[in-house]
């Protein structure tokens, strides 16, 4: 299971990176979440929404209701361009992180004494 | 029947609530519900599991909306202006307010509350600082770990009383530094009474003084403040003195190298000055001797194995296990005390220094000890004593609070929820213990110079130099305020306001139960310390009033001293004997009241296997006339029968008993001195110990020439003054040495008691208090009572009632709840009371009628508590009553 804290960190690029592949809604966003990580991510699926509005107002998504399938009001979002500059710079930031714990990872370097 | 659209508008509606939720948002999530209701519908599941699922994967709402505000506002605060801050900094002030607007609103019932809060923590704080000093005794002293004392404890005699004794034989210590690895050090210290220091011929009386060895200031902590110690090494007739004896003998004048003399036979010279001893220690010394000036002038021997001439302390390296050297000193004692009926008569064993003053009750104790078991006793008082203060504070709180149900209302439509106003009551309740604390701290400084005379310490209520003093009253007005303040506290802030509002008010049942409840427990305590102070009082008078079998008034006491002024006792006898207001004298050993020699019954001829413990004591020709005491067989001792002279017993009839000889008169006894004598009558017994123990086995021996510590003088009454300061300067003439000390026999009687006096005392200060904080409490209640009940009264008034029924009805609440609490305290009190009495092998009865008595007392007391309000509520003019409104 893994923490609430990494999963609150790392919601705001792994919702920007989904909605890079096109505009989407709520529901799906979740469970495309749930599918890539195979339940290794679970959050109440009600916190998503806050954070979706938040990305809103700061601009890095766009919304539209469209009427979906079976008769159903949908909140669509999309990714705008500043939101495009946001998720590169997030997974700059997620990449090199990535690399620090990997080098610090690999085999244990001797040390030297 | 599960229907899922209404289970969806309900859930929505649910959404609407939260402040943070608009439609859009409610929509979205709504939208999300039924997606994966749906989708778990696809799944096989019923509509019903289906939405329950899906509603609990949203997860928690408030959260939700939580997060949507957090992104919406532009406040610093993240907190959602409709929740209640946790920290509200600006309440406090109004609840300070608030609380001095309830004590300044309701004078009598702050009063009343303040008081009685006041009262009982003066008494706690008091009680506190007694405990606080009783236990410190001895721990001044640096090493007070390591420090035991030796003592002894007969064996083998069936005695009575106690068998210990806090002196030891004058070889012990030597022989436990060189036998007992685990010692490191030994003392040894004599003590002298009564004699007279002379310093430049100027005499002084000094009730005790003491001879100790050198080490004995490496052992104890003292304060040198000028001299050498080692000058008292050194030379045997050196003396170190405190402070407060420098200033009596020398003024202000430097003391070391100056000389006083002992009793006009020996001069010491000044080797040193001490800071005075601190008051918790179990010697009081002014003067210090040396142990070798002792040895000089008394001859005593410190090698001999049969006399007990000194305390022995000794001091263990660190980290002894002082059960396993009290099993070497027995195996020591065992190979070289001398045995009786080949055993060992006596065993020795190791007292640590800091539990004498507690522990300790035997035979030649330095001080007066102290007792663990009044500690007990009056702790427990304390807190049963606050315990009632307290409950005065809930129950008039509770009482007061259809007062206060109004505020509870609006503060909780406002928006107040009940932890505030839990916070709030506590705080009230807690500034109005400050309050009650700092009226308590007043009374103390009032009080303690009275208390101190009282139990005879210098406890100091200053709070600069006592950190525990400063916990404990930061601890006891929270004790207080959190105790006192519960109840209300938690049961105001239970009140619904939608109820209180439309004035529908619940719960007055509950609540009436348990204020009485509270009311029964007060008094109980109250009745139970009523009924413990009857019958210490009663035993007490059973003992002074009881027939103990001698006279006991118009005799005074003197004190003599050493075995060689015995020759000079006739001329003072015959001296006395002319002043016509002298009746009688006669000198003895003991006082009858207190007759304390512990031997056996010997003649020629007993088997050497019998034992017959018994009592001795010596006395001359007039003993028995003077305290004139009864002789049931044979006669008194007379100078007319020469054989008398020679030696001759009397027994008591208890004696008698255990000898039972056909005829004892004429039987020939051997004393413990060897000397022999004919037993020449039986005396009706009589209560030569304290009245706790059974009256034993004892026999007088009649021998002039024996030392006796003890005159008794007869006297007739007229001119007593007169007659005292005739006896003084007889006495003055024959013994200029020695200090002139007399009592009078009767309150000599009684102070053998003082014990049980003390107790008895402490008893009645502490249940006069309790049953004055239950009335101030009854008397609250009873003036609310009337008070809510004014209309009531008034309608009654108009209808035709009495003044006399009104005030019945008012009052009989109260006396029921009182006879209740009488019959929950009378076990209790019987329980504690029949176990005190236990002590005493003469003891009054445990009648009903002091239960009844204990009761009457504070059902009047209650009573007029209650009747004073009863009676102006009933006389109240109806007229006024009803027009009010």
């Amino acid at each position: 299971m893994i923490s609430k804290a990494l999963v609150a960190a790392s919601t705001k690029p792994l919702i920007l990176a989904i909605l890079r592949g096109g505009e989407n809604y709520g529901y799906q966003i979740i469970q495309r979440v749930k599918e890539l990580s195979g339940g290794d991510i679970e959050w109440a699926d009600g916190m998503l929404y806050p954070v979706l509005h938040r990305l809103e107002k700061d601009g890095f998504v766009s919304t539209q209701w469209k009427l979906g399938d079976g008769n159903r009001m949908r909140k669509y979002y999309r990714l705008t361009e500043a939101g495009r500059k946001e998720l590169e710079t997030e997974m700059k930031h997620w990449v090199s992180i990535n690399e620090v714990l990997g080098k610090l990872w690999g085999p244990l370097p001797a040390f030297e004494n | 029947m599960f229907n899922l659209e209404t289970a969806i508008s309900k859930w929505r509606k649910q959404l609407r609530k939260n402040p943070a939720l608009e439609d859009g948002y409610i929509e979205e999530l709504e939208s999300h519900l039924r997606d994966e209701t749906d989708k778990n519908i696809g799944r096989g599941l019923g509509d019903e599991e289906a939405f329950n699922d899906a509603v609990s994967k949203i997860g928690r709402v408030d959260n939700v909306g939580k997060e949507y505000y957090k992104s919406d506002s532009t406040h610093i605060s993240k907190r959602p202006s409709w929740e209640t801050p946790k920290w509200m900094p600006v309440l406090f002030s109004n609840y300070f307010k608030i609380a001095l607007r309830n004590i300044k609103k309701y004078k009598s019932y702050s009063f009343i509350n303040i008081l009685g809060l006041s009262i009982g923590m003066a008494s706690f704080i008091l009680i506190f600082l007694f405990v606080q000093s009783e236990l410190s005794y001895d721990t001044y002293n640096k090493n007070y770990n390591n420090i035991y004392r030796v003592v002894g404890r007969f064996l083998g005699h069936s005695h009575s009383g106690v068998n210990e004794i806090a002196l030891t034989r004058g070889p012990v210590g030597p022989l436990m530094k060189s036998e007992i690895p685990e010692v490191i050090n030994y003392t040894r210290i004599s003590t002298m009474n009564d004699v007279k220091i002379f310093s430049n011929d100027k005499g002084f009386d000094e009730e005790e003084i003491y001879f100790v060895e050198p080490s004995f200031f490496d052992i104890f902590t003292f304060n040198l403040v000028s001299g050498e110690l080692s000058s008292f090494s050194d030379n045997p007739f050196s003396v170190i003195i405190t402070k407060r004896a420098a200033k009596k003998y020398f003024g202000d004048s430097s003391p070391v190298g100056k000389v006083i003399n002992l009793k006009k036979e020996q001069d010491f010279t000044v080797a040193g000055v001490i800071e005075n001893m601190p008051f918790n220690s179990h010697f009081n010394m002014d003067i210090i001797f040396t142990l070798d000036a002792y040895i000089r002038m008394t001859r005593e021997d410190f090698t001999d194995w049969h006399s007990y001439p000194c305390y022995t302390y000794v001091l263990f390296r660190e980290g002894t296990d002082y059960k396993k050297v009290d099993e070497k000193l027995k195996i020591l004692t065992e190979q070289y005390a001398p045995k009786s009926h080949g055993h060992a008569s006596s065993e020795l064993f190791l007292q640590p220094i800091k539990d004498i003053h507690l522990y300790s009750q035997m035979i030649a104790e330095l001080s007066t000890n102290g007792d663990i078991e009044t500690i007990y006793t009056f702790s427990s008082i304390a807190i049963l004593i606050l315990l009632i203060a307290c409950i005065n504070y809930m129950n008039l709180a509770t009482a007061r609070s259809a007062n206060r149900k109004r505020e509870v209302g609006i503060r909780k439509t406002i928006g107040a929820t009940r932890f505030q106003l839990i916070k709030q009551f506590f705080s009230e309740s807690v500034i109005l213990s400050i309050i009650a604390l700092a009226l308590a701290y007043i009374i103390v400084l009032l009080v303690i110079p009275s208390f101190n005379d009282y139990v005879g310490r210098k406890i100091s209520a200053s709070v600069a130099d006592n950190l525990t003093l400063v916990i404990g009253l930061t601890a006891l007005i929270f004790f207080v305020g959190m105790f006192a303040g519960s109840y209300p506290a938690l049961y105001l802030s239970s009140f619904n306001p939608a109820k209180i509002l439309k004035n529908e008010f619940e719960g007055r049942r509950i609540k009436l139960f348990l204020r009485n409840l509270l009311v029964v427990l007060q008094f109980g305590i109250s009745i139970i310390l009523i009924i413990s102070t009857v019958v210490i009082k009663g035993q007490l008078g059973f003992i002074l009033s009881s027939d103990v079998g001698y006279k006991k008034d118009q005799i005074i006491t003197i004190d003599l001293y050493d075995a060689e002024e015995t020759q000079t006792l006739a001329p003072l006898k015959n001296e006395l004997m002319s002043n016509s207001n002298i009746l009688n004298v006669s000198s003895s050993t003991y006082p009858p009241n207190a007759i304390g020699n512990q031997t056996e019954f010997d003649w020629v001829g007993k088997p050497a296997d019998l034992e017959l413990p018994a009592y001795c004591g010596s006395i001359d020709y007039n003993f028995i006339d003077l305290y004139n005491i009864k002789i049931t067989k044979g006669r008194n001792f007379s100078q007319e029968y020469s054989s008398d002279a020679a030696g001759a017993f009397l027994i008591n009839e208890t004696a008698e008993k255990l000898l039972s000889w056909e005829n004892p008169i004429g039987r020939e006894l051997i004393h413990w001195s060897g000397k022999k004598g004919k037993i020449v009558g039986v005396m009706k017994d009589f209560n030569f110990s304290p009245l706790h123990l059974k009256i034993e086995p004892l026999y007088l021996f009649l021998d002039p020439n024996f030392r006796n510590y003890l005159l008794s003088v007869n006297v007739s009454g007229l001119n007593l003054p007169g007659t005292i300061k005739f006896i003084e300067e007889k006495f003055n003439t024959i013994y200029p040495k020695y200090p002139f000390k007399y009592e009078f026999f009767d309150e000599a009687f009684s102070n053998a008691y003082k014990t049980e006096q003390d107790m008895g005392n402490g008893f009645s200060v502490f249940s006069l208090i309790a049953i004055f904080i239950s009335c101030l409490g009854l008397l609250g209640l009873a003036s609310f009572t009337a008070e809510s009940r004014t209309k009531e009264i008034g309608i009654r008034k108009v209808m035709g009632a009495r003044i006399s029924e009104i005030s019945y009805q008012l009052i009989k609440d109260f006396i029921k709840w009182v006879l209740v609490a009488n019959i929950v305290a009378w076990p209790v009190a019987y329980y504690f009371m029949n176990n005190w009495l236990q002590d005493f092998a003469y003891r009054s009865e445990l009648t009903i009628w002091i239960f009844l008595l204990s009761g009457v007392i504070a059902l009047g007391i209650a009573c007029v508590a209650v009747a004073y309000q009863a009676i102006r509520a009933a006389s109240a003019n109806p007229v006024k009553s009803l027009r009010y409104e």
